[in-house]
């Protein structure tokens, strides 16, 4: 199954984007981070900011505005996803060989919301030199056979900083009659998203690859850092639609996915309280959707990893947890979880504390 | 104190009290939305929360001092006066019910920020129903002036001035109005026809279907300037461009391309014979005879003047399609699509449908398509068109479907077609 292979490139734009690895004026670039543009103003490339190695020690984004290419810089980072090893890139055909006929039709599939915009967007982005990529549920789903109906979201990654991701969106937009549509970068992660402003439905969504080590959101351009801040190893794979290759960056998750047993590897390193909860609430939404309604002991599921993983949280983390943490993981828990009660409540005394108590907490709060 | 007091904004973030600093989008959860919260579901006020020394922003306080900003698209926090919380404050306690008081307070937001303004009233609008003159206090400005640049890209074949972009400003009052017009905009400046025309098009049929009311008089004027204009640039367009004209401006438009159709016809009087009912709509440009059979079938023949076009922007497509709708309340609205071929002075095509059961409503008042506005079409559909086609205007698809990608859906839906025949 593990072939790996060069990404054809094709499609590559003759432009080179500023990525970070690369050396500006000596500095190496760290990544990019985000500031809101004024008040009703749509955001642009001009809110982007660049990020230099020793920027750490920052507060907030230094006021240093993103070059547009890598003129005048000096080249030196790979452009994903020749930043991973060749392991961890699969010819989709390798997968399967109906896949990337099945990504297609995802993309181009009768009625959904992303359809109108997707293909002129992967276009627009790739003439800027940059890359994006199919990301999270909706790359697993394709990988396992989910029937393409049952896709809810299409979730993307690439190496667009927000404020050019939303600049080459709203001019797509434009072009194709849909600028009715709102976009909207959420702060805090950096998530950039093209909203219908009837339904408030999300026809896409898209985030930059993960940076870690600021106290203010970054986004940088190498694959295998941004697999350590995916929930599950499984959910950091990525589909490349121009080329039809599927990324592994974290090596493990295809294996975890189309093993005997789904198993559940815990991948995110942060410490953030919140963080650690949302994942335990999303790993309980996928164990009681692929049980299927069969006990979660009888499914064919592998847990192991996740309990060692929360075993070694604090202790107190449900404690740790404000009341706007819990407020916000309360109106995750009501989005994610629609098993019946017994299933949840089985969930829960499946697993360790302090995800137990969470969950129990979550099951009699949300209720 | 009143349950009404929840956001009108999507997005809020907590005010940590000591720091003064925003938490993150609805408490991490930026995909819900906060007005939705059973959190606010009692116990908040409006109130406007100091930013600085000038500056406020539109919020919610609890008597725990617990606060909330709101937030526009950007997790900004959304700029307010005292005196448009006070507003607020008030249309919440009636909500949604706007009144004559109310819609003069209401129009004392005129000045206010744009997320403020919009968020009022996508909210009014979706749990209520505002009179017309509510929408007067969003931005129709924006409108006004890409229909100026737009006018001025058509008529002197130059880029309109400084990019205008009105973005989701304006959809409270309207939907499928100002993304086409932004479309068109796009396709001028970037001399690319083909947005244009897929701007102009999708203009003319989003004007048949929305509330004008909602739209001040300055804006329809400048609007009907502008689709008279399409209809001078496209003679294709001229039926449409009439039909929208005389609803923006209240004057008479041409025979209209509607009826009213039901499947139970009467036999005729003093005979055994099958009945035919025939209705001829429309106008010397646009026309649509109607058979309507005691079969159940509705023979549609479209005839479309075939006027030399100008050296125009709009004018490039391939193929000349009139799009028809069939509207039954029992079940989901047909589209049928008519391939017009050339017959000396005339686009004419003919397709054989079935008649809805019960009572329904025959739209034919669109513009005319090219290939381009098909390609997001479902190849089922267009395959439903093409069966339903005479050969004469079946074969008009087969011919078209040559100048198109194999990718395009009447590329596609030809190929099955030619394979069940």
């Amino acid at each position: 199954m593990v072939l790996g292979t060069e990404p054809g490139g094709q499609h590559n734009s003759p432009v080179r984007p500023l990525l970070a690895g690369d050396l500006v004026a000596g500095s190496r670039v760290a990544g990019f981070a985000w500031v809101g543009p004024a008040e009703g103003v749509v955001s642009t490339h001009l809110d982007d900011r660049l990020v230099l190695e020793g920027d750490e020690r920052l507060a907030a984004p230094p006021d240093r505005p993103v070059p547009q290419t890598a003129d005048g810089a000096e080249p030196l980072a790979a452009v994903p996803p020749t930043d991973l090893p060749a392991r961890c890139l699969h010819p989709a055909e390798s997968l399967g060989v109906t896949l990337p006929f099945r990504a297609g039709a995802l993309v181009d599939l009768p009625g959904a919301p992303w359809r109108p915009l997707i293909r002129p967007l992967f276009g627009a982005v790739h003439a800027a030199g940059h890359r994006v990529w199919l990301t999270g549920g909706a790359v697993r789903d394709l990988v396992v056979g989910v029937p393409l109906h049952e896709v809810n979201d299409l979730d993307l990654s690439g190496t667009v900083p927000p404020g050019r991701f939303t600049d080459i969106t709203r001019q797509t937009l434009r072009a194709m009659g849909m600028a009715e549509l709102r976009t909207t970068v959420t702060p805090t992660s950096l998530v950039c998203s093209v909203v219908d402003p009837r339904s408030a439905r999300r026809l896409i969504e898209y985030r930059g690859l993960s940076k870690g080590g600021f106290s203010f959101p970054v986004v940088g351009s190498q694959l295998a850092e941004d697999a350590d801040y995916r929930d599950f190893a499984f959910n950091a794979l990525l589909y490349d639609v121009l080329d039809d290759v599927v990324f592994d960056p974290s090596g493990k998750g295809l294996a975890d996915l189309l093993g005997e047993k789904r198993r559940f590897t815990p991948h995110n390193v942060s410490t953030d309280p919140f963080t650690q909860a949302e994942t335990i609430v999303r790993a309980g939404k996928l164990a009681l959707r692929w049980a299927n309604g069969a006990r979660l002991t009888a499914a064919p599921l592998d847990l192991e990893p996740l309990t060692t993983w929360i075993s070694a949280l604090p202790r107190n983390l449900c404690q740790m947890l404000t009341a706007a943490h819990w407020n916000g993981l309360r109106s995750v828990y009501r989005r994610a979880i629609h098993a019946p009660l017994q299933r949840q409540q089985e969930f829960a005394a499946s697993l360790p504390q302090p995800g137990k108590e969470l969950i129990e907490i979550l099951i009699g709060e949300v209720r | 104190m009143s349950p009404a007091h929840r956001p009108l904004s999507s997005w809020i973030a907590h005010l940590e009290p000591d720091s003064r600093r925003l938490g993150p989008v609805n408490d991490g959860d930026h995909r819900s939305d906060a007005r939705q919260m059973s959190y606010f579901s009692e116990g908040w006020s409006r109130v406007a929360v100091s930013l600085g020394t000038t500056a406020q922003g539109l919020g919610l306080t609890r008597s725990d001092g617990t606060t909330v900003l709101e937030l526009d698209d950007y997790g900004a926090p959304i700029m307010v006066s005292r005196n448009a919380v006070e507003i607020v404050e008030e249309v919440e306690q009636r909500w949604p019910t706007v009144d004559g008081r109310t819609v003069e307070r209401v129009r004392m937001l005129a000045s206010e920020s744009l997320p403020l303004r919009y968020w009022l009233l996508q909210r009014l609008d979706a749990e209520g129903d505002p009179p017309a003159e509510t929408f007067a206090i969003l931005p129709w400005e924006l409108l006004d002036r890409v229909v100026d640049a737009v006018v001025v890209g058509l008529e002197q074949g130059r880029k309109g001035g400084t990019l205008v972009e009105i973005r989701h400003w304006l959809t409270p009052a309207v939907r499928g109005v100002t993304g086409p017009l932004e479309q068109l905009d796009h396709g001028l400046r970037a001399n690319d026809p083909h947005a244009a025309r897929l701007g102009a098009s999708a203009l003319l049929t989003g004007l048949r279907s929305v509330s004008l009311d909602r739209i001040p008089q300055h804006s329809r004027t400048g609007l009907s300037r502008l689709v008279t204009l399409l209809g001078d640039f496209d003679p294709l367009y001229i039926h449409a461009s009439r039909v929208a004209t005389g609803l923006l401006t209240g004057q008479a438009a041409p025979p209209r391309i509607q009826t009213r159709l039901h499947s139970h016809l009467e036999p005729a009087a003093g005979t055994e014979n099958t009945r035919e009912h025939i209705e001829t709509l429309g106008g010397d440009h646009q026309r649509l005879r109607i058979v309507e059979t005691r079969a159940s079938r509705l023979r549609l023949t479209a005839r479309i003047a075939a006027l030399e076009t100008t050296d125009s922007p709009l004018a490039e497509r391939v193929g000349v399609f009139l799009p028809i709708q069939l509207v039954s309340p029992a079940g989901p609205t047909e589209r049928v699509w008519i391939a017009l071929s050339r017959e000396q002075d005339y686009l004419i095509g003919t397709v054989i449908v079935a008649l809805p059961q019960g009572r329904s409503e025959l739209d034919g008042d669109g513009p005319p398509v090219g290939a381009d506005e098909l390609s997001l079409v479902d190849r089922e559909e267009l395959l439903e068109s093409m069966r339903a086609s005479t050969a004469t205007t079946a074969q008009r698809w087969l011919d078209l479907a040559q100048e198109l990608p194999t990718d395009h859906p009447v590329h596609l839906a030809v190929n099955v077609f030619e394979d069940s025949l």
